[in-house]
C-alpha cells in the first residue's frame, strides 16, 4: 500500500506503486472527451467483460463517434478507472481498478459506492469535496449495495480506512475532476438512451398488430417523439460540455457537465423505461438488453449524490442562487484522524 | 455592428424607455384601458423608431441586417428589463417575412413601411369555428367578383383583431372540397365595410383574442399575397419561420429563470426543495437555448421547439405560483401577480400555433417516418 504523499512530492519519488495510475488518469482527464478518447485508443476492445454485463449498447454511440468499431457497452465510470489501472498494469486485466464515488467520512473510514469490474484490486476515490485519491482494495471491505448493480455491472459498497487513501494530485481542482466524472456518467446514459430510442423507432415500424405497424398508433407516436426530445436536450448539453472541455474552459464545462448529468439521468431513465414499454413483452426480456441500458441511466441519475444533488448544483450555477450546502456537506470528505501530512492538493485527504 | 454593440444600444434605449405600466411579462397581451393602450402603443412605436424591432430587416426596408445572434441579444436585454412583446409582434414575426418573400413590389412598398414604423398592428385570420387543427378544411369564402373578391364567413382566436389596422387572411377561393389546394392569402385593411370584431374573454380574465365576422367584404386583386389558390404555401412559410419565434420565446424563459434565481437568493433553506425543481427547469431551459442557438432543431424534429418551450413554460409558471404561495412574506405581491398571470397564460401556448398533439403527429409521420394512424 502506498505511503506516497501528495502532489508536491510526486516527481521526486522513485518507488511509487501507483505512479502509473496517476499518469494514466492525468492523461485521460487531459482529453476533451475521455470516453471517446478511450474508444479511439482501443480500450473498449481491451477491457474484459465481466458477467457479460458490457454487451449491450452502453457507449456504442460515443464509441462510434470516436471512430471505433467497438459495440461493447461499458460503464463509463468503471471504464475510466479500469483504463487507468490497465495502463498501470500493462493491459493485465488483473490490475483493473474501480472508482469510489458518493464518498463520505465515517469515523476513520471512508464509505462510498464502488463501481468497478469484479477483478478490481485498486480503487480511485472521487471526492465530491474535491480531488481524487487512490487506494488498494480489500475484498473484506466490500458489501452489497442496496440500490445499484441489478444489471450486473459491479456496484458495491466499500469501506476503506481513510489513512490508506493517497491523495492524487492533478492540475485541476477537485470540482473539475468531479465534473468530468459527471460528464462520463451522462455520456453513458445518453448513449444508452439514444440507442434504445433508435431501436424502439425501428420496432414501431416493423412490429405488426391488428394488421398494421404498431407505430401507426398515435399514443405510441407521441411517446417516441418525446423520447427523441429528451435525448436531444441531454445530447446538446453534453456536446456543449465537451466543447467547453475542449476550449479549456473548465468552469463552464463543469456547469454543462452537471446539467448533462441531470438531463441524462432523468431523461435517460424515462426514455429507456418507455423503450421497454413500447417493446411490450420482448422489452421485458433479459435477452433484449434494455434492462442493462436502464441501469446505465439509473447510475447516471443516482451516483454523485443523485437527482437532487445534481439539480441543486445546476441551480447554484444560476447567478443569485445559493450553493447547495446541505447535500455537499453530507458528501464532503471530512478530516479524518490518521491522514498523512503532505497531501496538499485542495480538497484532498489532509489532517 | 457586433453583438456587444447591439446589447449596449438596447440597454441604452430601455434605460430611457422603461416598459409601459401594466404590461405583463409574456405573450401577446391587451392593454387593460385606453390610457394603458396609448402608453403601450407609444412605447412600441419608440422601439420601432430606434430600429430595435426590425434590426434583422434588410437595409432596403429600413433594417440593419442584424444576425440572429444580434437579434437575440436585443430581445434578451428587453426581456430582462421586463418589457412586453411589442404590439407589432405578429406583424414582425409572421406577416413581414411573408410579404418580403411573396409580395409584389407594390405590396411591399404599401405595407412594409407601416410595419417598420410600428404604426401598423396586424392580426392573423386563420382559424375558424370548424377549422382549428385541421386548417385545410377552412370555409371562409373569398368568391371571385369582377377582378376582385367578396369575403363571407367567420374567423376565430384572432389575437389583436380588436386593435388591428391590418389582417392576414387565409380564405377559400377554390371549391368547397379543394382542401389546401384552394386557399389564398390576403393582406387586408381591418376597417373595410362588413368586418365585425368581437373580443373573447379568455381564462386569464383578459380579452386578447377575438372572433371576426365577414359579411360581403369586398377586396381588390391587389389584396392577394402570392398566387390565387397558392395560400397554403404562404401560410406554411409563416409557420416555418419557427426558429426566430421560438428563439424569442425561449429568451422569455431565460429571463424568468434569472428572475426566479433572484428570488431564491433571498429565501433561506426552507426554499431548498424549490431549488431542486428550479435546477431541473434551469437545465431544461439551458438545453433548449443551446439547441436554438446551435442552429436549431434537426430537420426530423422540426416543430419541436414550440412543444418544448410551451411545456417548460408551464413547469416554470407552476414553480412561480408555488413559490409565491409558500413564501407570501418574501415574494413581492407584484411578482406573485405576475407569475399567476404568466402561469395562466401558459395554457394558451400549448394550443396556439398548432396544438402540441398535432405537432407530435406531424413529427412522428414526416420526421420519423411512422405511418398515418
Amino acid at each position: 500500500m502506498s505511503q506516497t504523499p501528495g502532489s508536491q512530492a510526486l516527481g521526486s519519488r522513485t518507488a511509487d506503486p501507483l505512479a502509473a495510475e496517476r499518469a494514466a488518469l492525468a492523461d485521460l482527464f487531459a482529453r476533451p472527451d475521455p470516453l471517446a478518447a478511450l474508444a479511439a485508443d482501443g480500450w473498449l476492445e481491451a477491457l474484459p467483460d465481466p458477467g457479460g454485463a458490457w454487451e449491450t449498447a452502453g457507449v456504442a454511440t460515443a464509441a462510434a463517434e470516436a471512430g471505433a468499431a467497438a459495440e461493447r457497452p461499458v460503464s463509463a465510470g468503471s471504464l475510466f478507472a479500469g483504463a487507468a489501472a490497465l495502463a498501470a498494469a500493462g493491459a493485465d486485466p488483473d490490475g483493473l481498478a474501480g472508482v469510489l464515488v458518493d464518498v463520505r467520512a465515517d469515523g476513520d473510514e471512508l464509505r462510498g459506492r464502488l463501481w468497478a469490474p469484479a477483478a478490481a484490486d485498486r480503487v480511485v476515490v472521487a471526492l465530491p469535496g474535491g480531488g481524487l485519491g487512490v487506494a488498494a482494495l480489500d475484498a473484506a471491505e466490500l458489501g452489497d449495495d442496496p440500490l445499484l448493480g441489478l444489471d450486473r455491472v459491479d456496484v458495491r459498497t466499500a469501506r476503506i480506512p481513510a489513512s490508506r487513501v493517497d491523495a492524487l494530485a492533478g492540475p485541476e481542482p477537485g470540482a473539475v475532476h468531479l465534473g468530468r466524472v459527471a460528464h462520463l456518467l451522462a455520456a453513458e446514459a445518453i448513449a444508452a438512451a439514444e440507442a434504445a430510442t433508435a431501436r424502439t423507432l425501428d420496432y414501431l415500424g416493423s412490429r405488426q398488430q391488428f394488421g398494421r405497424p404498431i407505430g401507426a398508433e398515435q399514443a405510441l407516436q407521441h411517446r417516441i417523439v418525446d423520447m427523441h426530445l429528451r435525448c436531444l436536450s441531454a445530447r446538446t448539453t453534453l456536446d456543449r460540455a465537451t466543447d467547453a472541455w475542449e476550449a479549456g474552459d473548465d468552469e463552464r464545462a463543469t456547469v454543462q457537465a452537471w446539467r448533462a448529468k441531470l438531463l441524462a439521468g432523468d431523461g435517460g431513465v424515462w426514455t429507456i423505461e418507455n423503450a421497454i414499454q413500447l417493446h411490450g413483452g420482448i422489452g421485458f426480456t433479459e435477452e433484449l438488453g434494455l434492462g442493462r441500458s436502464l441501469w446505465a441511466a439509473q447510475r447516471a441519475r443516482a451516483l454523485l449524490g443523485g437527482h437532487e444533488a445534481a439539480a441543486l448544483r445546476v441551480a447554484a450555477a444560476v447567478p443569485g442562487v445559493p450553493a447547495p450546502a446541505p447535500i455537499d456537506r453530507a458528501l464532503e470528505f471530512a478530516p479524518a484522524s490518521g491522514s498523512r501530512p503532505g497531501s496538499a492538493h485542495p480538497g484532498s485527504v489532509r489532517a | 455592428m457586433s453583438t456587444e454593440a447591439w446589447r449596449d444600444r438596447a440597454i441604452a434605449w430601455i434605460d430611457e424607455h422603461p416598459p409601459p405600466t401594466g404590461a405583463p411579462g409574456s405573450g401577446n397581451r391587451t392593454p387593460a384601458s385606453p390610457e394603458e393602450h396609448e402608453a403601450w402603443a407609444a412605447w412600441t412605436r419608440a422601439l420601432h423608431e430606434a430600429g430595435l424591432a426590425t434590426a434583422h430587416w434588410p437595409a432596403r426596408w429600413g433594417g440593419e441586417d442584424a444576425s440572429p445572434a444580434e437579434v437575440r441579444e436585443i430581445t434578451r436585454v428587453l426581456r430582462r428589463a421586463g418589457a412586453p412583446l411589442p404590439l407589432t409582434d405578429v406583424a414582425i414575426n409572421l406577416v413581414a417575412p411573408s410579404i418580403m418573400a411573396h409580395g409584389t413590389e407594390a405590396q411591399q412598398e404599401a405595407l412594409l413601411p407601416g410595419i417598420r414604423s410600428g404604426e401598423a398592428i396586424w392580426t392573423q385570420l386563420f382559424s375558424e369555428p370548424g377549422s382549428g387543427s385541421d386548417l385545410a378544411s377552412l370555409r371562409v369564402r373569398a368568391a371571385p367578383r369582377g377582378d376582385g373578391f367578396v369575403v363571407d364567413g367567420q374567423k376565430v382566436w384572432n389575437t389583436y383583431a380588436h386593435l388591428a389596422t391590418h389582417g392576414y387572411l387565409l380564405a377559400r377561393t377554390g371549391e368547397a372540397e379543394s382542401r389546401h389546394r384552394g386557399l389564398t392569402m390576403f393582406c387586408i385593411p381591418m376597417d373595410l365595410p362588413g368586418i365585425t370584431v368581437r373580443p373573447i374573454v379568455e381564462l386569464t380574465g383578459h380579452a386578447d383574442f377575438n372572433e371576426v365576422f365577414f359579411d360581403g367584404v369586398e377586396l381588390g386583386p391587389d389584396a392577394v399575397l402570392g398566387e390565387v389558390d397558392g395560400g397554403w404555401a404562404v401560410s406554411m412559410g409563416t409557420l416555418g419561420d419557427e426558429r426566430r419565434v421560438v428563439g424569442n420565446l425561449v429568451l422569455g424563459l431565460e429571463s424568468d429563470v434569472e428572475r426566479m434565481a433572484d428570488l431564491l437568493g433571498r429565501l433561506d433553506e426552507r426554499a431548498e426543495p424549490y431549488r431542486v425543481r428550479f435546477g431541473v427547469v434551469a437545465a431544461e431551459v439551458a438545453a433548449l437555448t443551446a439547441i436554438v442557438e446551435g442552429g436549431g432543431f434537426p430537420h426530423r424534429l422540426e416543430g419541436a421547439g414550440k412543444i418544448m418551450f410551451s411545456e417548460l413554460n408551464i413547469v416554470l409558471g407552476q414553480l412561480g405560483v408555488d413559490l409565491a404561495a409558500a413564501f407570501p412574506d418574501e415574494v413581492p405581491l407584484g411578482w406573485a401577480r405576475r407569475w399567476s398571470d404568466a402561469y395562466t397564460y401558459t395554457r394558451g401556448y400549448t394550443i396556439s400555433g398548432g396544438a402540441n398533439e398535432i405537432l407530435r403527429n406531424v413529427i412522428a409521420r414526416r420526421g420519423l417516418g411512422l405511418p398515418r394512424s
